[in-house]
């Protein structure tokens, strides 16, 4: 209970906080400086007070505004009068899909690769990977998409098919088509991510293989891989689930530059288009969406952590 | 069954077992004594097949007539666990924490044997029966961390001979758990051996672990066997020197009983400290005088190292009053309590957590004098006292042995001049012979600085060489305190007497809410008709007079 009031209390802060930042570095009023003829100022500020974003509104009747509508669920309009709310209801619907996708695969095959790491522990697949992950934080996501994009058309080109999809969601919207879309956007979230999370189970595998317990378990004569899979990888996934939850809520806005390559409409590429064009409701608005998501992640860890680990401490 | 033939293990270069040879029958308890380092533990993997893959192995090990060191690892894993089986030391982490013991039993059973889930479920809670575990239904459905420390060597145990194996190997079986635990794991031990018609092969460094126990035993030192023969044989007249020191390692005298000093050092009044929970010190008195030693004596979670926390945070208790060298912690200022701790200094149990790695063992002796303003020109003088060379200044901990980083702690310690010294466990990380010789440190500067020790240990032939006065906690409070000699002659709380004797005890009991807490434990009360047993269920009972026992029903007290 004192939780959730804490978890509330935080995304009314960080969301006023950002909404503040915004309304005070941010100048809708440049958007119509530019144009020919000028518009009578009056015009302009009776447009943008219907906004709730004229700078001669003191700061606090604008705050209160942004509040009392938000409390109602209502995230505002942009300069050019649109509803910020819709707009982002259907964005947060594609960056979700988008980045549970890319989590779902980079989060197995991350914990598979530091999983065979750890259990052959300085051999070949344990540089091999390192080798690997090294590379893939090298790379920017921006270089990596593009590579897999060639790579993606080298393959229709050579199978006479066109079956991955460089570009949008969908085009007629079928499971099949869908997923022909999101194949390339999902691998450029999940390989990098895949590479750290790699590591990090990795590191967690190598303390418990050297547990007790896990000689126990040997000696009880399960075989190897019983004994990695039941109780090494079961207990190292521990750590490993709560770094995946948090990075879940971390991406929803992050994947700005994967959303703009593949051309998917989500939340990340809005936060910078919005940016671009002083829209405060709607920076504000994605940052509450974030800040209910990362508290969100954190009840999803918590919860987790107690199916996961029933000997932890309370 | 087992018939070990020149076996040497070496990792590297380094060899830690050589030239072992040894034997242990159908229904024998063979003992395997030795110091850590001696290759005892080694030797129990290289039977397991377990020894990491930079360990070479040579030698023979028949097991059955069958030739272990060859074997695939594919006839190990089916070896494992049914023909041998092994009992492992820190129960706390020989269990996986995150799934139920009995599923964990029942994995074992289900390794080698084709039955049901059902099946191995029931069986696993057969053998968490046989082993002595109460209600075993409900306690198969816990997890590891809601057992205690002898439970879980018990369940470990059960697990051991889930299929019933021809040889059970136990390493140090009850090395982590109180004297009283350890007499009952012992006894379960034993019972398991006799359903199971099993060979023991008996790891440990406590010879009175073998005495209890074992048929034969085996001496070790650096790898290779030193002395061999039945245990009361070799217990009566050791052969060897090495066997010899261990011997008298476990047998100690009483300290010469002498009038008590005059100058009381520290007084700890009616002190309580509870944590959300548990009571973990529950009203508590004592003092210490000048040149005195206290010794402390208590299984663990009986509230010695919180007291002692209490005492060295020199700030206001929740209740009672703590006095050090004549001044109420409660009532004193910042610059007093600075200079109290210079007169009360404390030794950790393990000296290779309690020294920061990262300092030379003349920085770490040396901080608290420059702390306190003095010249820190002392260090080799001090080093000198404690036995190490002054060139050891230089090194760093892990270039220590456990002894001589103990000795540093010991150092770090007397630099100010302290004229009271906690002692939490000060030895009981260490070797049997080098416990002796940090043990006669101690009592060297004892004499030549006349210290006052509180002295905490779960060794009680250690606590009544070192100790003139000794308080036995149980659970929170002082079951019983007076001169060492009369603790130890003439002990008046049923729980002393348990302890002395390493009578086996229960660690499971409910904790009791009202009345004496040693009840459902006791011996005495077991026995009592039922009238005097209510005043046990009812009343707290009191230490009274100046030494004595808190026991409704001890000798001195009228029934």
């Amino acid at each position: 209970m004192v939780r959730l009031v804490n978890y509330a209390a935080l995304i009314v802060v960080a969301s006023s906080l950002a909404w503040l930042l915004a309304a005070v570095t941010l100048d809708p009023r440049a958007n119509y400086a530019g144009r020919t003829p000028a518009p009578a100022v009056a015009v302009v500020d009776a447009a943008l007070s219907e906004a709730n974003l004229n700078d001669k509104d003191p700061l606090l009747d604008r705050y209160l505004t942004w509040v009392s509508g938000m409390a109602r669920g209502d995230f505002g309009r942009t300069w050019d009068g649109a509803g910020v709310g819709a707009d982002l209801a259907e964005r947060a619907g594609v960056t979700l899909r988008l980045v549970t996708a890319g989590l779902a695969v980079g989060a197995l095959l991350g914990v598979a690769v530091g999983t065979l790491a750890a259990v052959g522990h300085r051999g070949w697949f344990d540089r091999l990977s390192g080798g690997v992950v090294f590379l893939l934080l090298a790379v920017p996501a921006v270089v990596l998409a593009n590579v897999l994009i060639i790579g993606a058309v080298w393959f229709n080109d050579t199978t006479g098919t066109r079956f991955l999809m460089v570009s949008g969601e969908f085009t007629d919207g079928g499971p099949l088509d869908r997923l022909r879309h999101v194949v390339l956007p999902a691998l450029t979230l999940a390989l990098p991510l895949a590479a750290i999370v790699s590591r990090y189970h990795r590191s967690a595998m190598l303390d418990v293989l050297n547990a007790d317990y896990v000689r126990t378990a040997r000696a009880k004569g399960l075989s190897r891989r019983k004994v990695v899979v039941r109780h090494a990888l079961r207990t190292a996934l521990i750590p490993t689930t709560t770094y995946l939850t948090f990075t879940f809520g971390a991406l929803l806005v992050g994947a700005t530059i994967t959303e703009t390559v593949f051309g998917w409409h989500g939340l990340g590429q809005r936060l910078i288009s919005a940016i671009v064009t002083s829209d405060v409701n709607t920076v504000a608005g994605i940052t509450a969406i974030a800040a209910v998501a990362l508290v969100l992640c954190a009840a999803v860890a918590e919860v987790l952590q107690r199916m996961l680990n029933p000997g932890r401490p309370r | 069954m087992i018939d070990v033939k020149d076996l040497s293990v070496s990792f590297g270069t380094t060899p830690a077992v050589r030239d072992l040879s040894f034997s242990v029958a159908r229904g024998e308890i063979l003992g395997l004594i030795g110091e850590s380092g001696s290759g005892k533990s080694a030797t129990a993997l290289a039977l397991m097949g377990l020894l990491p893959r930079t360990a070479t192995t040579s030698g023979s090990i028949l097991l059955d007539g069958e030739e272990l060191t060859t074997a695939s690892e594919k006839r190990l894993t089916a070896l494992r666990g049914r023909a041998m089986a092994i009992v492992f030391q820190d129960p706390l982490q020989a269990f996986t924490p995150v799934h139920r013991v009995g599923a964990q039993i029942a994995e074992a059973v289900r390794a080698h044997q084709r039955v049901p889930r059902r099946t191995a479920a029931r069986r696993a809670v057969e053998l968490l029966d046989l082993v002595g575990i109460r209600d075993p239904h409900q306690r198969a459905r816990s997890y590891p961390h809601e057992f205690s420390g002898g439970m879980r060597q018990r369940a470990l145990i059960a697990m051991a001979i889930a299929n019933n194996p021809g040889l059970l190997i136990a390493d140090e079986p009850t090395t982590a758990l109180d004297v009283t635990v350890q007499a009952h794991i012992l006894d379960v031990l034993k019972t398991a051996q006799r359903e199971t018609g099993a060979a023991v092969l008996l790891i440990t460094h406590d010879l009175s672990v073998v005495a209890r126990a074992a048929d034969r035993v085996h001496v070790l030192k650096g790898g290779g066997t030193v002395e061999t023969g039945p245990v009361e044989e070799v217990l009566r007249a050791p052969r060897e020197p090495y066997t010899r020191r261990l011997v008298a390692a476990m047998e100690a005298g009483d300290r010469p009983a002498a009038p008590r000093p005059v100058r009381t050092v520290l007084e700890v009044r009616d002190l309580v400290r509870h944590h959300p929970g548990v009571k973990a010190v529950d009203g508590v008195s004592f003092d210490l005088r000048s040149g005195e030693t206290l010794g402390l004596v208590g299984e663990s979670g009986s509230g010695k190292t919180t007291l002692l926390m209490e005492i060295m945070a020199l700030a206001r208790p929740q209740r009672g009053r703590i006095t050090v060298l004549g001044r109420d912690t409660a009532h004193v200022s910042r610059r007093d309590r600075r200079r109290i701790r210079r007169d009360l200094q404390i030794v950790f149990q393990d000296p290779s957590s309690s020294l920061d790695p990262r300092m030379t063992v003349g920085a770490i002796v040396a901080e608290p004098l420059t702390t306190h303003g003095r010249s820190p020109a002392r260090v080799p003088e001090l080093l000198a006292q404690v036995g190490l060379p002054a060139e050891y200044a230089a090194r760093h901990p892990a270039h220590l042995s456990g002894g001589q980083r103990q000795r540093v702690a010991i150092a770090r310690a007397v630099a100010l001049d302290p004229e009271v010294l906690v002692l939490d466990e000060p030895v009981s990380a260490l070797d049997p012979t080098i416990r002796a010789e940090i043990i006669t440190l101690l009592e060297k500067l004892r004499a030549e600085r006349g210290l006052s020790y509180l002295f905490v240990a779960h060794d009680l032939p250690l606590i009544r060489r070192i100790a003139d006065r000794v308080a036995v906690m149980y659970r929170g409070r002082i079951a019983e305190i007076g001169p060492a000699h009369q603790i130890f002659a003439a002990p008046a709380h049923p729980y002393t007497r348990a302890l002395l004797r390493a009578s086996p005890l229960r660690d499971d009991d409910p904790v009791i809410a009202a009345g004496c807490r040693f009840r459902p434990r006791c011996p005495l009360y077991a026995e009592l008709p039922a009238a005097p047993r209510s005043r046990c269920a009812t009343e707290e009972p009191e230490i009274t007079g100046d030494s004595g026992a808190a026991c409704h029903h001890h000798p001195g007290e009228a029934p």
